[in-house]
């Protein structure tokens, strides 16, 4: 255990703390996602540029060469910064990185980590959520090219995206895991269509993507054919992960606000009060640690495994309990005007928490990877 | 930075594991409750043996040596097994008090050889304000460790000495004649009080640790309706939770033990404060959910699945309350703001 930066780190953060004090636009975030989406990407073209994007991947696809651990003090800054939300996308380079051909690297991943073009993951079907196996879009060889014909549903960032890491039916005879391929699929190619879905709290964050008779080049294909399901495992334990997808930073500035709130009151906070302030401190020190202890994992050379699905447990814990507490604090003081005054925007970002435990495989699903998994638990039958 | 444990402090985890499994399987934890004190002292004095005692005590002051991680990984593994030893009181708490509030340095030897030492606190298991009337984690003849009011740990023998009846029969509290104790709170004694934190949350992560594993072996045996109950998901998902709870107590613990040590006061402190008050609600969750996995056997004396949920309740308790540290972080985030 040695929790202190050691020389390059110490070098890498002061350099960074000095960017940021420079670099964080003192407008504020707006809560629209229309209007959050522009200011968000050019907050993340302007970090790109300025070098704090990609720390850990390697400098010819555009990353930064350093390591995890540069990634734990980048999010641990944004955050203390009060830096703006990061695309929560990161994690989509991955896979592209571990299971891309040299060509595609070189072509996919500079513009990705540069925010320049737009990826999304084309993974959930109207009949196939948590059972992504069931996934029927079918993708078929011909001359040169893939056919693909299906619906993709729950596409995060499906409106604003230029490129969807999909995953297709290529082998309608194999078992379900084992018939499976994952595709690039340009947006713009004839035959896609892309509907928005407006959320509970007014956001067209996610998308429904229509394939009918979509050609892309044969080259499009990430990976071997039929190997599409172990790329998806790899993109879902890298998107559980609180790192990769800059929640740290967002949480804390959560926390910021709902203790500015609480004194800017005419009365002290209540025992009750600071109980619930301490309980969200907490928590946020321990997702603090629990990713730095996962990120030294990972740096001893281990990819994320099924333990992220703790990670994503514990963050949408954090997330959902801070959302909640912000609109507890705000209905419960006594200062006039608090309900018409704001609890609007906690709402909007409360609605959104209850979305933490359904996308990227549902709480109930990561409590079964943890069960059977990790505690070895017998199957289950349902 | 580095968040791992060392391959030492892996075979410090083994040592101790096995350390306890050995005495333990021959007369169980429950045992000590009636043994006139016979368990305790075979097993304190074993780790005494392994020099596992003094481990927060220097070694120019007769010590191990060693460092609060290293302490973490013992208190864990003895939460593991329930093992009804002083050591957070003792080997923790009190030695951090002597030795980072200036205490005298005869006691830490005395310690590190094996005499108890109680840490003193107040009425509700906080630190003292004005006077100190609890010995936590007491044992027959310990000596008392307090802050005195000029900052400064002291020693005591503790006269009067009347044991509580209190919820755990295997960590004893014992109401002693009042102690002037001090407001003074200067940087050594909050880094103690820190340690003492970090301590209890690595005691309380072996309790629920353990409490996971009893649950999941006999979710693997117990069959009903034909199958092992751990294969109905309202039975996994228990388990799974329980999984989250311990694996995080691990993460904000470590992390503890680290800065508590070594960080600034203000950021030792607040991690500390945050383990503890996670280990603390997440074991007395994990030990109320690991009952209910075993099903009636939990709730008998034949089982100690209790002695865990009683451990649990007390250490979430000691050290200024399960609120304390709650106050502290609360009072953080506001500064900041």
């Amino acid at each position: 255990m040695d929790l202190r930066d050691s020389p390059e780190e110490a070098g890498f953060r002061g350099r960074l703390c000095a960017w940021l004090k420079e670099n964080v636009p003192a407008d504020p975030e707006p809560a629209v996602l229309a209007e959050r989406w522009p200011y968000m990407r050019a907050f993340q073209q302007h970090l790109y540029r300025g070098g704090w994007v990609a720390l850990s991947y390697p400098e010819q696809v555009g990353g930064q060469g350093l390591g995890p651990m540069e990634e734990a003090i980048l999010s641990e800054e944004l955050g203390r910064a009060g830096a703006p939300t990061l695309l929560p996308l990161g994690h989509l380079g991955r896979p592209l990185l571990s299971h891309g051909t040299d060509e595609q690297r070189r072509r996919y991943l500079p513009p990705l980590l540069a925010s320049e073009e737009i990826w999304c993951q084309g993974f959930s079907e109207p009949q196939a959520g948590s059972d992504l196996a069931a996934l029927r879009t079918r993708a078929v060889r011909a001359d040169g090219v893939w056919v693909l014909d299906g619906h993709k549903t729950w596409t995060s960032y499906g409106a604003f995206a230029d490129f969807c890491l999909l995953l297709a039916r290529t082998d309608p005879d194999a078992v379900r895991h084992r018939g499976i391929s994952a595709f690039i699929v340009p947006l713009d190619a004839p035959g896609v269509t892309v509907r928005p879905i407006v959320l509970a709290n007014g956001d067209e964050e996610f998308a429904e993507i229509f394939l009918d008779d979509v050609r892309i080049p044969a080259a499009n294909i990430l990976g071997r054919p039929n190997d599409g399901w172990r790329i998806a495992m790899d993109v879902v334990n890298y998107e559980r992960g609180a790192v990769e997808t800059g929640y740290l930073p967002k949480f804390e500035r959560y926390l910021s606000e709902i203790a500015a709130f609480v004194k800017a009151q005419p009365a002290a906070p209540d025992r009750a009060t600071l109980r619930a302030l301490g309980e969200a401190a907490a928590a946020l020190e321990v997702l603090r640690m629990h990713c730095l202890r996962t990120l030294s994992d990972r740096v001893s050379g281990a990819p994320p495994g099924p333990e992220s699905s703790i990670d994503k447990l514990l963050m949408t814990a954090v997330e959902q309990r801070l959302t909640a507490l912000s609109l507890s604090l705000l209905t419960d003081t006594d200062a006039p005007g608090n309900a018409a005054s704001g609890r609007a925007e906690w709402f909007d970002r409360y609605l959104y928490g209850r979305a933490g435990s359904i996308y990227g495989g549902s709480a109930q699903i990561q409590r079964n990877i943890l069960a059977e998994r990790l505690l070895g638990l017998p199957r289950s039958a349902g | 930075m580095h968040f791992a444990l060392s391959e030492d402090q892996r075979i410090l985890q083994r040592t101790t594991d096995e350390v306890c499994a050995e005495l333990l399987a021959e007369s169980p934890a429950a045992d000590a409750r009636a043994d006139g004190g016979a368990l305790r002292a075979r097993l304190w004095s074993k780790l005494v043996e392994l020099d596992l005692v003094g481990l927060l005590v220097p070694e120019h002051q007769g010590g191990a040596g060693g460092s609060l991680t290293d302490a973490c990984v013992v208190a864990e593994a003895l939460g593991r097994h329930i093992a009804p030893v002083p050591y957070v009181g003792t080997a923790i708490a009190a030695a951090a008090l002597l030795r980072y509030a200036d205490g005298p340095e005869e006691p830490l030897a005395r310690l590190c050889g094996g005499d108890a030492y109680s840490v003193l606190l107040d009425e509700r298991l906080g630190h003292p304000v004005d006077t100190a009337t609890v010995a936590f984690d007491w044992v027959d003849g310990a000596r008392g460790v307090a802050l005195s009011p000029d900052g400064r740990a002291t020693v005591h023998e503790l006269a009067d000495a009347d044991p509580i009846i209190d919820v755990d029969p295997l960590h004893r509290l014992c109401r002693v004649r009042a102690v002037p104790s001090g407001a003074a709170f200067g940087e050594g004694a909050r880094r103690a009080r820190a340690v003492a934190w970090t301590g209890a949350a690595a005691l309380l992560t072996g309790l629920a640790d353990g409490a996971l594993r009893q649950a999941v072996d006999y979710a693997r045996q117990r069959e009903q309706y034909d199958r092992p109950i751990g294969s109905f998901q309202a039975v996994q998902h228990l388990c799974a939770d329980m999984l989250v709870d311990v694996e995080t107590s691990r993460s904000i613990t470590y992390g503890a033990s680290w800065a508590a040590e070594h960080a600034p006061i203000d950021e030792a402190e607040r991690v500390a404060a945050g383990a503890k008050a996670h280990a603390g609600a997440a074991a007395v969750r994990v030990c109320e959910t690991g009952i209910q996995v075993l099903g009636g056997i939990g709730v008998t004396q034949e089982h100690d699945a209790h002695l865990r949920l009683r451990g649990a309740h007390l250490h979430h308790a000691a050290f200024g309350n399960s609120d304390a540290p709650l106050m502290l972080l609360a009072g953080r985030v506001l500064e900041k703001v």
